[in-house]
């Protein structure tokens, strides 16, 4: 079966050898040193902001990172009772394949510059992701406990008293690393105009102030660091009940624009005349310039993505390992994994993309960083735990012959998880000039042309769905189906 | 704990922070009138740096104040789109639009009124940029040098940094902009594009003219690195436009007066950050063709 892995894995390396000609590599920039110098000097040289401005972003990011991640969780354990249902499961895949920078564009267009914006684009997409995760935590239950109740317990009472309780541990701890996916995802929100440390970034960023970038940049590692340290979770819920009223702003909204949209922006002209031929022209042309290409891009993107995320994993996964690299060089490896662990995708893409131009270039470095460190950090956690011999070899020789070859299925399964991740922000740094799925979203509601919105993301989550399968199936035939430790950040 | 409070505390502070914006103005509101005026509040399509923005709509909501006797507010957006679909909500019932932001936010608010523009957006005019490295000279038609190259819009829904351009080239090179140049992308806005030619992201870039000129003076451009290549015909641009619905909310020939407002300004501090030799009267027929351009490049459905 181990063959099978590794046969696996160089044919996959071989597909995405020949998939490389396909992808826009270059640099585009013509003088992309002189960039990265006055990008280096801004960082060196931090330029504090009036408190103000630091402390409204700093509060709104926390505001809309807890809240969102608040009201998602009970809706996703909802969801998650009830998984199995087809039409539950498909609710949160199409919900969740969309991501929460796809929400906030729609919610900013129908309701504006509103609270409900922001809580909204978080809680949506989280209840989706709540709710596969939560029931596959109450899926990989052993069911021993079950088995032992008296005949005749009605299966709420067995769900309420014995499966609930027994997953309860692992329920909690995916829920709280989800809040910390909630603050970095809040964030990245301001980059299309909610007031989170993403839109001071970003204004300061694109016109090259980076003294100023550099302290939200920290401001925002520093909140995802240590919010549930000053924060404490058991006060979460004073929390979900203030924080609502101290959000500034109406949470009252108008359902002018959702009305006008739901009834005429969102169709095509000739559906609402019922001009058949026109609707074909309209359906062609939609299909041969924004979707089909979208969609290729998004998956070329995704998949090179994957599999160089996999590459850098697999070198810079033993720096992290007591065994191999000591505890001074893992605690090293640790900090740097953090730094991209705690840095969005986005926003790396958005530096990269401002020292290299418009290719798809940085959004592949960026997905790899972020998701290497987060594969990286997980199984070197796992391979400090492995049980070894006390003669065990030190060093690249632990690693070559003992940790890899004993952790390469997890590290195969984890790669699977991570592509449906990868694959929404593969669409989503479309927003950002590359022609993934999101730059035609994006462009249908820049241009206000709403017609183009409803296919386009049909098309983001039928995407996803294919995705989902594909990476399930694949792990299936390598046999990758055991139990994981539970832990996935966004 | 003492930090955990610190942070709650901060926490507090900085939403706070954010909510003064509005806490004066109502105050002010309650103290000055009996009955509450409503508040006349606008915005504007954030076509170049923010904090220039600021700074210029700082001064003109002042002049709006002074002339109108009401409280006046400016609210920024992030996107073109944001702006007319705030216009359109009423979020705003005013807003400096572009010629192609405009059409969009009358087509969707009927009643909405172009009330006035600037002395020079009658005969605006797009610049095409290049950076040094091509070493592209100044000549007065769009250039077969220009194709194969990387090349730069504004924003999405802009006019002068996306719609005329884009038409003038696909008249030029019968061609669309992404066959014609190796790379099209979209910088956001007009500081941005400069930003982006200037650095050697893009080759090229286009942009209004103003805020090129605005920037030259403010001594922000590299000349070295960065210079106009190509002028556009003019057509017409930025104008103010009004929702339909004031005079019933703040009283009978209220639009009017407002006009009025803005065609009296004359500080040459405030034209000076537009930038505009002053504001002159303006109607919905004097954007039909941008209208009709946006139509024939397929920007706004036929409907």
């Amino acid at each position: 079966m181990r063959a099978s892995r590794s046969r696996f894995s160089l044919l996959a390396l071989l597909a995405a050898g020949l998939l490389l000609p396909f992808a826009d590599l270059a640099i585009v920039s013509s003088d992309p040193g002189s960039e990265f110098a006055r990008i280096a000097a801004g960082f060196a040289t931090p330029a504090l902001p009036e408190w103000p401005v630091l402390l409204s972003a700093l509060g709104y990011t926390f505001a809309f990172g807890l809240l969102g991640t608040l009201v998602a969780a009970p809706f996703g354990l909802l969801m998650a009772l009830v998984w199995r249902s087809r039409a539950v499961r498909t609710v949160a895949a199409s919900i969740r394949a969309i991501h929460e920078l796809f929400w906030a564009l729609i919610f900013l267009h129908v309701f504006g510059l509103t609270p409900l914006t922001g809580l909204l684009a978080i809680a949506i997409p989280y209840s989706g992701i709540f709710g596969k995760v939560f029931a596959e935590i109450l899926d990989e239950q052993p069911d021993d406990a079950v088995r032992h109740l008296p005949p005749g317990t009605s299966a709420v009472s067995a769900l309420l008293f014995v499966r609930l309780p027994q997953a309860w541990p692992q329920l909690r701890s995916y829920f709280f690393a989800r809040t910390e996916c909630g603050m970095r995802s809040s964030a990245v929100l301001g980059f299309v105009g909610l007031p989170t440390l993403g839109y001071h970034l970003e204004s300061a960023l694109s016109y090259g102030a980076y003294s100023d970038a550099v302290v939200f940049l920290m401001a925002l590692i520093l909140l995802i660091g240590a919010f549930r340290l000053v924060v404490p979770p058991r006060s979460w819920l004073v929390w979900l009940l203030v924080l609502p009223w101290m959000i500034p702003g109406e949470w009252g909204v108008q359902t002018t624009t959702l009305v006008r949209l739901i009834t005429e922006d969102l169709w095509p002209s000739a559906l609402l005349t019922g001009d058949w031929a026109d609707l074909w022209v309209w359906f062609e042309a939609l299909m041969v310039e924004a979707l089909l290409p979208g969609l290729w891009q998004t998956i070329l993107l995704s998949v090179l993505a994957l599999l160089a995320t996999a590459v850098l994993t697999l070198l810079i996964w033993p720096i992290a390992i007591r065994m191999v690299a000591g505890r001074t060089g893992q605690a090293g490896g640790h900090a740097a994994f953090l730094v991209f662990r705690a840095t969005p995708e986005y926003l790396l893409a958005y530096l990269f993309l401002l020292l290299w131009g418009p290719s798809m270039l940085p959004a592949i470095v960026a997905l790899m960083l972020h998701n290497a460190g987060i594969i990286a950090f997980l199984l070197a956690r796992t391979a400090d735990r492995l049980p070894r011999r006390l003669d065990a070899p030190r060093g690249l020789r632990d690693y070559l012959w003992n940790s890899l070859p004993r952790l390469y299925g997890p590290f195969l399964a984890y790669l699977f998880y991570r592509w449906e991740i990868i694959l929404r922000e593969s669409s989503v740094v479309g927003i950002l000039g590359i022609a993934t799925l999101g730059f035609y979203v994006d462009s249908a509601l820049a241009e206000l042309r709403l017609d183009k919105l409803l296919p386009l993301l049909i098309g983001t989550v039928l995407l996803n769905v294919a995705v989902d399968i594909a990476s399930r199936r694949l792990r299936h035939y390598l046999q990758l189906d055991g139990k994981r430790g539970t832990v996935s950040f966004s | 704990m003492n930090i955990r409070i610190c942070f709650a505390a901060l926490a507090a502070l900085g939403l706070a922070a954010c909510g003064n914006g509005d806490a004066p103005a109502e105050s002010d509101a309650a103290a000055t009138a009996a009955a509450p005026k409503p508040t006349l509040v606008y915005t504007a399509i954030p076509d170049q740096d923010a904090r220039q923005l600021e700074q210029r709509f700082a001064i003109v909501t002042d002049a709006l104040e002074e002339s109108l006797g009401i409280d006046v507010k400016y609210v920024p957006v992030k996107s073109y789109a944001a702006a007319v679909t705030a216009f359109v909500n009423d979020k705003v019932q005013l807003a400096w639009f572009g010629g192609f932001s405009g059409v969009q936010a009358r087509l969707r608010q009927p009643g909405a009124r172009a009330i006035a523009q600037g002395v020079e957006d009658p005969n605006y005019r797009s610049y095409l940029i290049a950076h040094h490295s091509t070493g592209l000279e100044r000549a007065d038609e769009l250039q077969d040098a220009f194709k194969g190259k990387t090349f730069t819009f504004g924003s999405k829904g802009s006019t002068s940094g996306r719609l005329m351009p884009e038409f003038f080239i696909r008249q030029h090179y019968g061609a669309a902009p992404d066959e014609v140049f190796s790379r099209v992308g979209f910088s956001g806005d007009h500081s941005r594009t400069i930003q982006l030619v200037q650095s050697g992201a893009y080759e090229l870039g286009v942009l209004g003219y103003t805020t090129w000129e605005s920037e030259s003076k403010r001594g922000n451009i590299d000349t070295d690195k960065v210079s106009v290549v190509w002028q556009s015909p003019g057509y017409p641009d930025y104008q103010w436009t009004i929702r339909g619905d004031v005079d019933e909310r703040f009283g009978a020939g209220f639009a009017d007066k407002v006009q009025a407002a803005i065609i009296a300004m004359d500080d040459p501090e405030l034209l000076g950050r537009f930038p505009r030799s002053g504001f002159i009267p303006a109607s919905n027929a004097d954007f039909e063709p941008i209208a009709e351009t946006a139509r024939s490049v397929g920007l706004i459905e036929d409907k």
